[in-house]
C-alpha cells in the first residue's frame, strides 16, 4: 500500500514537472497574433494561451496546507492588486493602435488563462519548497514568458494572502483591460 | 489573543502586498517612458489592419489610408514637458522625456509632427533587408520656426505590418538601424533616437518565420493536458481501489 502511495507520489510529481515545463515552453515559442495559418483555425496565440490554461487548470499539483482566509481578506488583496495596476496605468500613457472587442475578449481570457498556469500549477508545484520560493519562482518564470517580473510578484502575493488564484486572475484580467482603455 | 496574533498576522501580510505593489509602480515609473507600449498586454487576437500609405496589391481593396499625428510641447526654463505625440490612428508616435527639448531664448513650446509617407520613393535599406510598413516623418520645430535640439533622446514607436526585427532612421541617404527592442504581441517596435527624421520598421527580405512551428507547439500542449487528465483520473481511481475494503 505504502509503495503504491509512493509511486502515486512520483508519478503526480513527474507530471506536475512535466506539465510546467510543456506550458511555459509553449508560451515561450508562441508565435504573436496574426492572421491565422489556414482559414478556420482560431488565432494561434490564444490558442496556445488557453491551452496552458487548461493544462494549468488539470495538471496534478502536491498538496499542501494552505490557511483559507476569510471573504475580507480575499477582497482586500483584489482591491490591492487591481489598485496598484491602475496606479501604474495612470503613469503612463501606452502608444499602440485602437483595439478590437475580440482583443478586448481575449485578453481576459488570456489573464485568466496565465494565472491558472502560473498561480496554480507553477505556485503549487513550487510550494513545497516555502511561500517565498514559490511567489518568486512563479514570478520569474511569468517575467521569462510574459516579460513582467514586478507584476508577476503581486499576483505570487495574492496567491498567498488568499490561498488560491482567483484573486490574481480577476487583478490580471483587470490589468489588461486597463491597458486598453 | 489568538485573534490578535492572526490580526497582526494579517496586517503584517498585508504590508507585504503593499510592498509588491509599491515595486510594480516603482518598476513602471522607471520603465517608462523608456517602454511605452501596452504593459502585460501580449495581442492574443488579430490586430486592426495595417493602414498603408502605399498598400500592396493584396489588401489595396479594403486598405485605409494612415493618419497623421500633431502635437505641441510646452517649454520652461528646465526644458519641455513629458509628452508623447501619436498619429490618430496609433500606428506611430514619439516620446519626449520632461526637460529632452533644450530651451531656446525667445520660444515658449515646440511643434511636433507625425507624418506617414511612402517608403518606396526613399532610399533602399541596407543589404538583406526590406521596409516593413509606411515610413513616418518627425518634424519637430520651436515656435520661433528654428528645429529643436534634443538634449535627451527621444522614444520613437512603431507599429509593423508583418515582420520587422530593426528600427531604421534615414539621415541624409543612409538608413541608421538604432537600438530597437520588438513588442511582438502589439506588433511594435520602439528606440531612443538622438534626432528627428524619417524612420521605418524593417526585417529580413526574406519571408517570415513560418506559422507550423507554433501549431506544432500547440499540439504538443495539447496532449500534455491530455496526460494531465489521464493522470488525474488514474489517481482518482487508485484512490477508490484503495479505499475499497478487501
Amino acid at each position: 500500500m505504502g509503495g503504491m502511495c509512493a509511486r502515486a507520489d512520483r508519478a503526480r510529481t513527474f507530471f506536475t514537472a512535466a506539465a510546467v515545463l510543456l506550458g511555459c515552453g509553449a508560451l515561450a515559442a508562441r508565435p504573436p497574433a496574426g492572421p491565422p495559418a489556414w482559414a478556420g483555425l482560431p488565432d494561434l496565440s490564444l490558442l496556445v494561451v488557453v491551452v496552458v490554461g487548461m493544462i494549468g487548470v488539470t495538471a496534478p499539483v502536491p498538496p499542501h496546507h494552505e490557511s483559507r482566509p476569510g471573504r475580507v481578506q480575499w477582497l482586500a488583496a483584489l482591491g490591492l492588486g487591481v489598485a496598484a495596476f491602475a496606479a501604474a496605468r495612470s503613469l503612463t500613457a501606452p502608444i499602440g493602435p485602437p483595439v478590437t472587442a475580440l482583443a478586448a475578449a481575449s485578453t481576459l481570457v488570456a489573464a485568466v488563462a496565465e494565472e491558472a498556469f502560473f498561480r496554480r500549477l507553477v505556485y503549487g508545484w513550487l510550494a513545497g519548497g516555502g511561500p517565498a520560493p514559490a511567489v518568486a519562482g512563479a514570478a520569474a518564470l511569468f517575467a521569462v514568458v510574459p516579460v513582467d517580473l514586478a507584476a508577476g510578484i503581486v499576483f505570487g502575493w495574492q496567491r498567498l494572502a488568499t490561498g488560491g488564484w482567483t484573486a490574481p486572475a480577476l487583478t490580471h484580467a483587470a490589468a489588461n483591460l486597463l491597458q486598453l482603455i | 489573543m489568538p485573534s490578535t496574533r492572526r490580526g497582526r498576522a494579517a496586517v503584517r501580510e498585508f504590508m507585504w502586498g503593499a510592498a509588491a505593489a509599491a515595486l510594480y509602480l516603482g518598476a513602471v515609473a522607471y520603465t517608462w517612458p523608456l517602454a511605452p507600449v501596452r504593459i502585460l498586454y501580449e495581442g492574443e487576437a488579430p490586430p486592426l489592419p495595417y493602414r498603408w500609405v502605399h498598400p500592396p496589391a493584396e489588401v489595396s481593396q479594403d486598405n485605409q489610408p494612415p493618419e497623421s499625428g500633431a502635437g505641441q510641447i510646452a517649454l520652461s526654463p528646465q526644458g519641455s514637458q513629458s509628452t508623447s505625440i501619436v498619429t490618430d490612428d496609433g500606428q506611430a508616435g514619439v516620446i519626449f522625456r520632461f526637460g529632452a527639448i533644450a530651451p531656446r531664448t525667445g520660444a515658449t513650446s515646440a511643434q511636433v509632427k507625425v507624418v506617414p509617407l511612402d517608403p518606396a520613393p526613399l532610399p533602399r535599406p541596407p543589404s538583406g533587408l526590406r521596409l516593413d510598413g509606411n515610413a513616418y516623418r518627425v518634424d519637430a520645430t520651436y515656435n520661433t520656426g528654428e528645429p529643436i535640439v534634443l538634449r535627451i533622446p527621444m522614444t520613437a514607436v512603431l507599429r509593423y505590418p508583418r515582420h520587422a526585427t530593426m528600427l531604421l532612421r534615414l539621415t541624409g541617404e543612409t538608413w541608421t538601424a538604432l537600438d530597437a527592442h520588438i513588442v511582438p504581441g502589439s506588433l511594435q517596435i520602439f528606440a531612443g533616437t538622438d534626432r528627428v527624421g524619417v524612420f521605418a520598421a524593417a526585417g529580413p527580405a526574406g519571408p517570415p518565420p513560418a506559422a507550423w512551428i507554433g501549431y506544432a507547439v500547440a499540439a504538443a500542449a495539447v496532449l500534455g493536458a491530455a496526460a494531465a487528465i489521464a493522470a488525474r483520473r488514474l489517481r482518482a481511481r487508485r484512490r477508490d481501489v484503495g479505499g475499497t475494503p478487501a
